[in-house]
């Protein structure tokens, strides 16, 4: 028996023929690559199913933020440009941007694809989740928007269906500052062992709001809300900063696997998380906003 | 499905047959007979695949070919016949940054991406490491390598 063709490769240019062909059949949405190539080339991907490259529409590239302080990120937007944007001054999702791989992939790989790879120790999802960002979704019938929180299903599963696209993460204005770290063995080219974004709301310096999210702690990319819960009210001061951090431990449920086991996470994950939110809030101070 | 496509490298086009899923690291070595970028580890691990698309420093085993279609490809067998990539070749010898040379085009290739990207003289050591992170040397150690990017960066353009 002979082996079934390979899909055909297509590069439409604009976003109606985009998700006209996302509608006709099975497809595999082609942005950076960084993750689909190795995918296909395992298995992992069918194949068959035809490859329908987005970067050759513009509406899906770019950094865009509004007068009332909206901020809007195209999907297919390089992690390199995000990493480096002038448009935002650094927070959770630039930081998570700037540590995926070496140069290459971030040159190559996009925000989409991270989100869309949906791998719990993905580095920029944190951020989305502590950013409160929506997900927009479009198709042939109209366009939906996801909190970044209830995207995510499982490992590699999301809410997205075959023929939606991620067209826009679109975070909303912000009154403080975020950061994220991860823990890694090697400073580069390294996955998060495990991984704490923090976002803070601060006025008059006393936290009004505020968000922690984790990456390889559970299933998918979590809120920590009794973290964030025990912060807001506070002055942030050391004291109130280490007992919040140490409550991720309600949310995490890590596993053991080949990059860490259960207990060193959960012994990592509130060091790393009073030190994000530390930084969240040194950044709140110097007067970013994001 | 075999197609035909022009793709760019080095300034010359070349007419080749390819598959869908064709990579660009392999249409390179079977279809242009440009064989400075490596396999490695066909993962975007080891960076010794390392080419540049439009300038940009880009892992050839993680790309289809067919995405290069409209764009512009450069391999070490280009950019070091003249030029500051030619510079960047000889501070790589005369720095012993190369020992078995399997991940000399891709190191060299993303030298010339950072230099392309920054001033003379102006790379910094993390600018360095930050562009060379994603390529691995089994064999130097990095020093010499870090050596001979920085005069390279030094050198007059
Ligand atoms: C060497 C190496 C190191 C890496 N290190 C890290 C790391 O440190 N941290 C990290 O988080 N990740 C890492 N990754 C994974 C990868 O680079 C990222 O997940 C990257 O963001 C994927 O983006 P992409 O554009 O390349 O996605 P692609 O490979 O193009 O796509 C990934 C998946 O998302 C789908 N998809 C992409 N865009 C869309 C869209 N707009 N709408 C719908 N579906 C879409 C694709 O169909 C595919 O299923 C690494 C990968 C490599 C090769
Ligand atoms: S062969 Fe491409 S990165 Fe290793
Ligand atoms: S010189 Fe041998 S791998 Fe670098």
């Amino acid at each position: 028996m002979s082996e079934p063709d390979v899909g055909a490769y297509r590069r439409p240019d604009n976003l109606s023929e985009l998700l006209t062909l996302l509608d006709r059949r099975p497809t595999s949405v082609l942005a950076g690559g960084t993750d689909l190539v190795v995918m296909r080339a395992d298995g992992m991907v069918d194949r068959t199913q035809d490859i329908v490259d987005i970067k050759d529409v513009s509406d899906l590239r770019g950094i865009s933020l509004d007068a009332d302080g909206t901020l809007t990120i195209g999907a297919a937007t390089s992690l390199q440009e995000l990493a480096k944007t002038p448009v935002i001054p650094p927070n959770a999702i630039t930081d998570g941007a700037s540590l995926v791989g070496g140069w290459q992939t971030r040159a190559r790989g996009t925000i989409g694809g991270n989100i869309c790879r949906a791998s719990p120790a993905a580095d920029t999802l944190p951020g989305v989740l502590a950013a409160d960002a929506q997900l927009e979704l479009a198709s042939t019938t109209g366009t939906r928007l996801v909190p970044g929180h209830a995207f995510f299903t499982g490992p590699g599963r999301t809410v997205r269906k075959p023929n939606e696209l991620l067209t826009r993460i679109i975070v909303p204005a912000s009154l403080g500052a975020s950061a994220y770290l991860r823990f890694t063995y090697r400073l580069a080219m390294d996955l998060a062992v495990v991984g704490v974004a923090a976002h803070l709301d601060i006025k008059n310096g006393r936290c009004v709001a505020a968000r922690v999210a984790l990456s390889a702690a559970a299933a998918t990319p979590v809120l920590a809300p009794d973290a964030a819960d025990a912060l807001v009210g506070t002055e942030l001061d050391e004291p109130s900063i280490e007992a919040a951090a140490q409550l991720v431990l309600n949310t995490a449920t890590p596993i053991d696997d080949g990059r860490g086991s259960r207990a060193h996470r959960r012994t990592v994950l509130p060091v790393l998380a009073k030190r994000a939110i530390g930084i969240a809030l040194e950044r709140a101070r110097e007067g970013h906003r994001r | 499905m075999t197609t035909h496509m022009t793709l760019r490298v080095n300034g010359s086009d070349h007419d080749i047959a390819v598959e869908p899923d064709t990579l660009l690291l392999d249409a390179l070595r079977y279809e242009c007979g440009l064989t400075s970028a490596k396999l490695g580890c066909g993962t975007g691990d080891c960076g010794a695949c390392t080419v540049t698309v439009d300038g940009e420093a880009v892992n050839s085993c993680l790309m289809y070919v067919l995405e290069c279609e409209g764009h512009s490809v450069e391999t070490v067998e280009g950019v070091t016949a003249s030029g500051i990539g030619a510079v960047v070749a000889e501070e790589f010898v005369k720095a012993d940054a190369v020992q078995c040379g399997f991940c000399s085009p891709g190191i060299i290739m993303s030298t010339c991406a950072l230099l392309a990207r920054t001033e003379p003289g102006a790379a910094t050591d993390e600018d360095i490491k930050e562009a060379l992170a994603g390529n691995l040397c089994r064999c130097t150690g990095y020093l010499p390598i870090l050596d001979a990017v920085r005069r390279a960066s030094g050198a007059p353009r």
